[in-house]
C-alpha cells in the first residue's frame, strides 16, 4: 500500500471501524515501516487522547433535584390546564342549559341564589380536593408517594450521645396553593429570616400554560418559588407554618446521610497533617538543591489536597446545619378575590359571568340533586296516594254498589 | 438497551415519575457533556440539558423501541442545542473561567508542574474544538470524547455512515491544524 492510502484510511484504523481484516494486518505492517505514517498515527492517537479528557465534566449538585422540580411543576400546570378547559366547556354547555331554564326558574330565583353561594365555596374544595381525577390518577399517586408524613422524619441528632456526631442532611420540597402569593411570599421570607435562616434564592412571576410545548395558548398564572436554608434544628417549625399558610399539595423530605464520609475524610486529613509534619523535618534536614524541590511539590500537593478536604468537610457541615427548604407557591382562582392590577371592566364582567356560571351550575346541580334525593320519598308517596285513591275509590264504588 | 431501561420506559409512560427518575439520573452527565462540549458555555449548557431532559420526559410515550434510548435522548439534546444556537446566533466566545472544568484526574495530581501544562493543553483543545464549524464539531465529539461508534453517530444525527466518516476525517484534521496553529509542537507535549 502506498503512504496516501494509508493516510486515508487511518481514522478507520484508528476507531475499529468499517476495514476488513486484510486491510488491517496490511497497514500494520505499513506502520512499522514508515516512519512518516507512524508520526502521523502516533499525533492523531494523541489528540484524540486528549480530546477523551473533555468528556469529564461536573454538574452543578442541584442539578438533578432542579430538573425534577422543573418537570413537576410542569406537570402540575398541564393538568390544571385541562382542568380549565374543561371548567370552561362545561360552563358553555350549561349557560345554553340554562336560557332554557332560567325564563322559568325567574321568579324563585332570589331565594336560591342566596342559598347556591354557600354550596360554590363548598364545591370548590371538594372539586380542588379531587385534583382533575380523570386525567392523570397514576401520577398523582406516584407523586404521593414521595411525600413524607412528618411521623416518617428522622429524629433530631438521635446518635447525640455517640461520640461520633451524624452527619445527616436534609431538603425539603413543597408545593403550596395559595389564595395571596404576595402575601404568602413575604410572609415565608421573614419566617426563614426570623428563625436565622436565608433565603438563597426567590422567584415570582407569571406563568405561562404550554411553555414547554411552545403552543398557542397564552393563559398565565402566578408563580412564585423560593429556595430557602434554615437551621436544621429550625426545619420542622417552618414547615409547619408554611403549611399552615396555604394548601399543601406536596412535601417530600429528602435525607443524605454523610456521616460515614465525613469521617473517612477527616481520617484522611489527619494521615495528611502527619504527612505534611514529615516533610517539613525531611526540609529541614535537606542538603541539596534537587531534594529541596522535591520536597517543596511533594509539600504543596499536600498542603493543596489537606486545603481541599478542609473545605468538603466544611461544605457537609454547612449542609448539615442548615436544611434546604424549596418552596412552590402557586396563586389559585378564587373567583371571590380579584388580583388588584387586574381589574379592569372587563376583568370585572368576565369574573361576573363565570360567577354566574358558576351559580347556574349550582343551582342545577342542586336542582338535580334535589329531584334525585327525593325521588324515593315521591315514589313512595305517589305509591301511598295511588293505593288511598284505589282504596277511597273502591270504597265509594263498594258504598254506591251497596246504595244500589 | 438493557432490559432495565426497557422496563423503566414502559412504567415512565404508564406515569410512574420515580422510574422517570431512576431512568434520567443515568443519563443526565453525558447529556450536559454532550451539551457543554457543542455549546462551549456552561451556563448555556445547563440550561439546554434541563429543556432537552424536559423534553425527553414529555415525549417519551412517543417513544419507538426499534432505536435505543440513549440514541433518542442524546438526539434530542443534540437538536436542542442546535436549536438554541439557532436562536441566539452568535458564537460565543470561549472565556478560561467560564469554560475549564476541571477534575482533577491522577494525572494531575502526580505533579504540580505538569498539572499547570495540563490545564492550559486541555483549554487549547477546548478552544480548537469550538473553532471546528457544528457540522465537524459534533461529529468529533461524539466520536472522540463521547466515544459512540460510526453507526451510533449515524443512528443520533440521522446521516449515512460514510458522511459520519468524511465528517469525522475532516473534522480531526481540521482540529489537528488548529492545534497546530496555537502551538507547532503541541502534539509533543501530550502524553
Ligand atoms: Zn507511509
Amino acid at each position: 500500500m502506498k503512504c496516501e492510502d494509508i493516510k486515508k484510511n487511518l481514522d478507520l484504523y484508528i476507531d475499529h471501524e468499517i476495514l476488513s481484516k486484510e486491510e488491517i494486518e496490511a497497514i500494520d505492517a505499513h506502520l512499522a515501516e514508515c516512519d512518516d505514517c507512524r508520526l502521523e498515527y502516533d499525533e492523531m492517537k494523541k489528540m484524540i487522547d486528549e480530546l477523551s479528557r473533555l468528556s469529564e465534566v461536573e454538574l452543578p449538585k442541584d442539578f438533578h433535584d432542579n430538573l425534577m422540580n422543573e418537570i413537576r411543576k410542569s406537570n402540575k400546570i398541564n393538568e390544571t390546564f385541562f382542568k380549565k378547559h374543561y371548567k370552561w366547556a362545561v360552563g358553555t354547555a350549561a349557560v345554553l342549559l340554562a336560557g332554557i331554564v332560567v325564563t322559568a326558574g325567574i321568579q324563585m330565583a332570589p331565594g336560591l341564589l342566596r342559598g347556591s353561594s354557600q354550596m360554590v365555596a363548598y364545591d370548590e374544595r371538594v372539586d380542588y380536593g379531587m385534583e382533575a381525577p380523570s386525567m392523570d390518577s397514576s401520577k398523582s399517586v406516584n407523586l404521593e408517594m414521595t411525600e413524607v408524613s412528618p411521623e416518617a422524619m428522622p429524629e433530631e441528632s438521635p446518635m447525640a450521645t455517640n461520640v461520633e456526631e451524624r452527619k445527616i442532611i436534609k431538603n425539603i420540597y413543597m408545593e403550596l396553593d395559595t389564595s395571596d402569593i404576595e402575601l404568602t411570599f413575604n410572609n415565608i421570607q421573614n419566617q426563614v429570616n426570623a428563625v436565622g435562616g436565608y433565603v438563597e434564592y426567590s422567584n415570582m412571576g407569571d406563568y405561562y400554560y404550554g411553555y414547554y410545548e411552545r403552543t398557542q395558548s397564552q393563559e398565565k398564572m402566578r408563580y412564585a418559588s423560593i429556595n430557602a436554608r434554615v437551621p436544621s434544628n429550625q426545619l420542622e417549625s417552618v414547615t409547619a407554618y408554611v403549611e399552615s399558610l396555604g394548601e399543601l399539595r406536596t412535601k417530600s423530605l429528602n435525607t443524605v446521610d454523610q456521616t460515614d464520609y465525613y469521617y473517612d475524610i477527616d481520617a484522611q486529613i489527619e494521615n495528611l497533617k502527619v504527612r505534611e509534619t514529615r516533610l517539613r523535618e525531611l526540609m529541614d534536614e535537606a542538603k541539596n538543591i534537587s531534594d529541596i524541590i522535591t520536597i517543596e511539590s511533594e509539600l504543596s500537593r499536600v498542603r493543596n489536597e489537606i486545603d481541599s478536604l478542609t473545605r468538603n468537610l466544611k461544605s457537609i457541615d454547612k449542609n448539615v446545619d442548615y436544611s434546604t427548604l424549596n418552596i412552590s407557591l402557586r396563586e389559585v382562582e378564587d373567583s371571590s378575590k380579584i388580583n388588584p392590577e387586574d381589574r379592569s371592566i372587563w376583568q370585572e364582567a368576565k369574573d361576573g359571568i363565570i360567577k354566574n356560571i358558576n351559580r347556574i351550575i349550582n343551582f342545577l346541580q342542586s336542582t338535580v340533586i334535589f329531584a334525585i334525593s327525593y325521588l324515593p320519598v315521591a315514589v313512595m308517596g305517589l305509591i301511598g296516594l295511588g293505593a288511598v285513591y284505589w282504596m277511597i275509590k273502591k270504597t265509594g264504588i263498594f258504598k254506591r254498589r251497596m246504595k244500589k | 438497551m438493557s432490559e432495565m431501561d426497557i422496563f423503566l420506559i414502559k412504567k415512565c409512560v404508564d406515569g410512574d415519575f420515580k422510574s422517570f427518575e431512576q431512568l434520567i439520573v443515568k443519563y443526565e452527565k453525558n447529556a450536559f457533556a454532550i451539551a457543554l462540549r457543542y455549546l462551549g458555555n456552561y451556563d448555556d449548557a445547563l440550561d439546554v440539558t434541563q429543556e432537552a431532559l424536559i423534553k425527553v420526559y414529555k415525549n417519551i410515550k412517543n417513544f419507538r423501541f426499534e432505536s435505543s434510548f440513549t440514541t433518542w435522548l442524546y438526539r434530542i439534546v443534540i437538536n436542542t442545542s442546535k436549536d438554541f444556537l439557532k436562536k441566539n446566533n452568535k458564537e460565543k466566545i470561549i472565556s478560561i473561567e467560564d469554560h475549564s472544568i476541571d477534575l482533577p484526574d491522577d494525572r494531575e495530581r502526580e505533579n504540580p508542574v505538569k498539572n499547570a501544562e495540563n490545564k492550559e493543553l486541555k483549554l487549547i483543545v477546548e478552544e480548537a474544538l469550538m473553532a471546528l464549524n457544528e457540522e465537524n464539531r459534533i461529529v468529533v465529539l461524539l466520536k472522540d470524547i463521547q466515544g459512540f461508534t460510526y453507526d451510533e453517530i449515524s443512528d443520533v444525527l440521522q446521516i449515512p455512515i460514510g458522511t459520519v466518516r468524511s465528517r469525522i476525517s475532516r473534522g480531526r484534521a481540521m482540529l489537528k491544524n488548529e492545534l497546530m496553529k496555537q502551538n507547532p509542537d503541541i502534539l509533543n507535549l501530550i502524553g
